[in-house]
Order: structure tokens, then C-alpha cells, then sequence
């Protein structure tokens, strides 16, 4: 069995069916809006992110980084397919013709789902240009829905001043998000 | 519409690589040298095997180059186009083959027409023109859903279609100029 704290290095180098599972759940979200985000449709970003799991399971075992954590070498492998395929109009397939994998079909669900990935990823990174007492409290009151008291608490601050931070956090979640659309 | 499945495009998508991890993992793990073995033996013909051999293939080229010639060379040049101000407009039931061997512009993926069962996926391209994926599976999925010929060429309009279903070509011009889109099952 592949245990849950494994790194990627590890899971990547175990080259089990399991392992791989493990990996692809641990990163198949992010690649997918990142995909997402700089693809014309959300066709296109699923096609992409199915070659790139493939060519990521192809080329598993040749793994040589000494880096532990395999976000640096997706973001290469999912870059590369990107480019290519804003340069050709379409994304290759050569990973999953390799592989002889099947299909895989894309519905209008899917695509609904696809699009909400991104948008939800667009909103973390606004989260991260927030100064860090206003990205704590919108988290602690918006994500993980608690009590201004509570938080209050735990931040060792008045109830005023996190209602505040989340207030100011939140307008300036709006004004990046208008700039950025 | 495809209506709701449960598990979504991510897990299908992780199903499939699970299979194929599998796969790989087998072929890696069994002795490559102990399975490729008896494939070489087998493929290690005696003389008598490699005339008979002989002899089929010329048969079969010479049967080519008598009754196939003119058929061969058809991919080569282009199909005459026809004249639309004497010709009347005759419906086409096959496209050209040479359309089947077109490299894609683009791929617009692959999508399900009907409950699984009934139809494979399809495979939708886009062979010539600036046509968006979405004008192109609007365009040849009418072809898969208007069961009599009449109703599907009204709602394919001004697309013109033709074809079985296994490979169907539409197109916004006579003489397969301009646009260009086909579906095939993959």
C-alpha cells in the first residue's frame, strides 16, 4: 500500500498503478484550472490535462529531480503541452496514443465543472495577494464559516477589527477580481 | 444531452490511467526477454514458409496493380469539382475517402450522441476553415439525432453533410472548399 504522506517523488518512482492514483489526485485540480485558465474552452483544458497525466505516467520512473515535490516538473510537462498546442490549434495526443488509452468522454457537466474549477482557482491566488491579516480572517469567516466571536478569540483581536479585516478583505477580493476580468 | 453521470470527467479520467498504469506495470514487471521469446520463435519462418510468403505478396501486388490502379492514384489528385451551373445538385451519400486521411486543423474531441450502448463515441475534427468546436458538434450532431435524412438536412443548414454514420463530412460549400468539419467513431 502507498502511504498518504508519500511524496511525490516517492509515488512517482514506486511506478505502481496505486502510486500514480495517489499523485494524480494530489495535483489533477490544480493542472486542470491552470489548464483551464489559459485554454480557449474547457474541452480543450480536459484534452490537455489527459495528456498530461499521460505523458507524467510514461515518464514516471525517468522522475531525476532531487525535489521532493513534483509541482515543478507538472507545471513544465503541462506549459509544454499548452504551448504546443496554442501553436498547432489542437492538443497532441502522442502521450495517450503511447499509452493506447481509451477516450474519455467530456460532457456539458463536465465542462460547467471544468469552468467552476478555474474560477475557484482565480479566487485562491486573489487570496494570496491579500495582506495576511485580512486573508486570515476571510478565510476563517468566509471558507471555514465560524463565528466573528470565535475568531475574535483566536486571533487575539477585537470581534470590531475581524469584522473589519473580512469586510476590507472582501473588497479587495472584488477589486482584483474586476481588474483581473 | 448527455444527462448526469456520477462520477465526472476527472474520475474517469483517473479510471482510465489506473487501467493503463496497470497495464504498464504488468508489462514492466513480467520478464520482457521471457515473453518476447516464443514471439521470435514464432516469427522465425523456415525457407519453405518464406517462399510461400513470396509468392502470396506478388500474387496480391499484381492483383493491386490490375484492379486497383486507377483507385490507388484517386488521393493523389483532387477530385474534380463539380459545376454548379449545369450539374443539378446530386445528393452525395459518400464523401471522398481522401477526406478520411486529411490531417485535422483541430480536434474538438470526443463526445457520447447517445446512451452508451447505442453508439460509440464520436470523434469530432474541424479538416478546414475557422469553425469553433462548438459550431462543429452543433453541425454533425444533428446527423446522429433527426432520424429521417429530410429533418437532418434542415437542421444542418447551411451545412451540407453526407456520409454513414461511422464517418459523416459537412461542409459550407460545393466542391469541399471553405469549411470543412467531420465526425467519426473513435
Amino acid at each position: 500500500m502507498v502511504h498518504h504522506e508519500a511524496t511525490d517523488r516517492e509515488l512517482l518512482l514506486k511506478g505502481d498503478a496505486a502510486a500514480f492514483a495517489v499523485f494524480y489526485d494530489r495535483h489533477v485540480e490544480w493542472v486542470l484550472a491552470f489548464l483551464r485558465q489559459r485554454s480557449p474552452d474547457g474541452e480543450a483544458a480536459a484534452d490537455l490535462a489527459a495528456e498530461v497525466f499521460a505523458a507524467a505516467l510514461s515518464g514516471r520512473r525517468r522522475y531525476r529531480s532531487k525535489n521532493a515535490d513534483a509541482h515543478a516538473w507538472l507545471l513544465a510537462i503541462a506549459s509544454n503541452k499548452l504551448n504546443s498546442a496554442l501553436r498547432s490549434g489542437y492538443a497532441e495526443r502522442r502521450a495517450r496514443t503511447r499509452l493506447a488509452m481509451r477516450p474519455v468522454e467530456v460532457t456539458d457537466d463536465d465542462l460547467a465543472r471544468i469552468d467552476a474549477l478555474a474560477e475557484v482557482s482565480i479566487v485562491v491566488d486573489l487570496l494570496q495577494d491579500l495582506p495576511t491579516d485580512q486573508r486570515t480572517a476571510v478565510v476563517a469567516r468566509i471558507v471555514d464559516e465560524g463565528e466573528y466571536a470565535d475568531i475574535a478569540v483566536t486571533q487575539g483581536v477585537s470581534e470590531a477589527v475581524v469584522r473589519q479585516r473580512v469586510s476590507r478583505g472582501l473588497a479587495g477580493l472584488r477589486r482584483q477580481w474586476e481588474k483581473r476580468a | 444531452m448527455t444527462g448526469h453521470r456520477q462520477p465526472w470527467y476527472l474520475d474517469r479520467l483517473r479510471a482510465e490511467l489506473e487501467r493503463v498504469a496497470a497495464i504498464e506495470d504488468r508489462r514492466e514487471r513480467g520478464s520482457a526477454l521471457g515473453r518476447l521469446r516464443p514471439a521470435l520463435d514464432w516469427l522465425r519462418p523456415s525457407p519453405q514458409t518464406l517462399a510461400a510468403l513470396a509468392a502470396v505478396l506478388a500474387l496480391v501486388a499484381v492483383v493491386l496493380a490490375v484492379a486497383g490502379e486507377p483507385d490507388l492514384e484517386r488521393p493523389a489528385t483532387p477530385p474534380p469539382q463539380p459545376n454548379p451551373t449545369t450539374a443539378p445538385s446530386v445528393p452525395q451519400d459518400t464523401p471522398p475517402a481522401y477526406l478520411a486521411t486529411l490531417p485535422a486543423r483541430k480536434s474538438c474531441g470526443h463526445f457520447r450522441i447517445a446512451p452508451p450502448g447505442d453508439y460509440p463515441l464520436i470523434l469530432v475534427e474541424v479538416v478546414k476553415g475557422n469553425v469553433p468546436c462548438r459550431v462543429a458538434r452543433r453541425v454533425l450532431k444533428t446527423q446522429y439525432r433527426n432520424v429521417s435524412p429530410k429533418r437532418a438536412a434542415t437542421a444542418a443548414a447551411p451545412w451540407r453533410c453526407s456520409g454513414p454514420e461511422s464517418y459523416v463530412v459537412c461542409h459550407t460549400d460545393p466542391g469541399f472548399r471553405h469549411n470543412l468539419i467531420r465526425a467519426r467513431f473513435s
